[in-house]
């Protein structure tokens, strides 16, 4: 009986634990700003990248050609889970190509990450 | 070999191992011989030891996976970490596996069910479609999983003594596993096809492949379990000669083998079970 009841108890404590997971999505890039693979003329005053489902964006960085990181201005906290992530530049960027990395955890605890390419050339004007 | 899987394969063998060892001790102490109760006490101590420290490396290997090439000792990382449902799965597992050193049988089930739980939290079953079918299905694979696989090394035991006490418990378990395979075998079926969806994806996916060599080796586990169980354990009743150091190797081979299936498993998690865009 001590036993049954013990083994009645487990299943009540896993119902528990299986709570409504069919919230927790798994979250990947949509769209960004600038695009994947856009040409620019000038500088971006900020960038922003869009998900399919809520993400903890915990790594935003943008590089340039040589690997160098460039300064960003976060919006927002690493620890709330958001549809879009946004920083602004520091300062504008010089003419040449870039990419920006992010990393991330979805709801259903994937860690995730990738990253988007853009150029600066004025003479695209 | 990628570290992560490996780790992930010792996490396995921790938690479904710890929570089978503490099952066996729930159902099966009072038969167990002098000396082996405690044998299967420090064989529990050692799988929550395994578990913890499988579990903080690969806490730390996520946080070092968010950081994106920054430093692990961000604490905010790790709080998000910890707060995920990576952490509550590790958590769930880790307080599994300690309930499960329990000397009282209760609390040892609780234990075991726990650490058996804490796996629903994590990989391809909690987005499943159908939900909460998946979850209930992956649930009765790894109770039975856990129960088979965390019995051997103490059948080990019994098989190398050989006596009339531990011939009874040989075949006390296998009677319990005659009932409850089935069941780990058909929920694993059903889960299969929920996840791949097709048989299309079952043989075109690597995730199909990686599953359908873990089947395989689940087979071979099963051959070698009728074997004790129609050839060896009769064998050691009517006294063979050699028959218990015989029967000892073989559930050691199948020990390996379930080693080799537990692999499999911690591969398959980091797989799409389907054709991407299918």
């Amino acid at each position: 009986m001590k036993l049954f009841s013990t083994a009645l108890c487990s299943v009540v404590v896993l119902a528990t634990l299986a709570n409504a997971p069919k919230a927790y999505a798994h979250s990947d890039i949509i769209a960004s700003e600038p695009a994947e693979g856009s040409v620019l003329v000038s500088s971006p005053e900020r960038i922003s990248l869009r998900f399919t489902a809520p993400m903890q964006v915990t790594s935003l960085r943008l590089l340039d050609f040589s690997g160098r990181e460039r300064a960003l201005q976060r919006q927002g906290s690493r620890t709330a889970a958001v549809t879009e992530a946004q920083a602004t530049l520091t300062s504008p960027l010089p003419p040449g190509a870039f990419r920006i990395e992010f990393r991330g955890l979805s709801a259903d605890g994937h860690v995730g990450g990738g990253a988007v390419n853009f150029l600066i050339d004025p003479s695209r004007r | 070999m990628p570290i992560t899987e490996l780790l992930r394969a010792t996490w396995y063998v921790a938690a479904l191992g710890g929570a089978g060892l503490a099952f066996f001790f729930a159902f099966f102490v009072r038969d167990l011989a002098a000396g082996d109760s405690a044998r299967l006490r420090r064989w529990r101590v050692l799988a929550f030891a395994l578990g913890s420290a499988a579990a903080v490396a690969l806490l730390t290997l996520n946080v070092s996976d968010l950081a994106g090439g920054s430093t692990i000792l961000d604490g905010e990382l790790w709080e998000i970490t910890l707060g995920s449902r990576v952490g509550m799965a590790y958590g769930v597992g880790l307080i599994g596996l300690a309930l499960g050193m329990a000397a009282a049988r209760g609390v040892a089930i609780v234990g075991g069910v726990l650490a058996c739980a804490s796996f629903t939290l994590l990989g391809h079953t909690p987005v499943a479609g159908s939900w909460p079918l998946p979850s209930a299905l992956l649930l009765v694979h790894l109770l039975v999983g856990a129960f088979w696989i965390g019995s051997l090394p103490p059948l080990t035991w019994a098989a190398r003594r050989g006596g009339e006490r531990d011939t009874a418990l040989l075949r006390d378990w296998s009677r319990a596993a005659a009932w409850a395979v089935p069941l780990m075998l058909a929920a694993g079926v059903v889960l299969a096809w929920l996840l791949t969806g097709s048989v299309a994806n079952l043989v075109g996916t690597r995730y199909g492949v990686v599953l359908l060599a873990k089947a395989t080796l689940t087979s071979g586990m099963l051959a070698l379990a009728a074997w004790h169980l129609w050839r060896l354990t009769p064998a050691l009743e009517t006294r063979k000669r050699g028959a218990g150091p015989r029967l000892a190797r073989s559930i050691t081979f199948e020990a390996l083998i379930a080693l080799a299936v537990l692999f499999a498993a911690a591969v398959l998690v980091s797989m799409p079970p389907r054709i991407v865009g299918a």
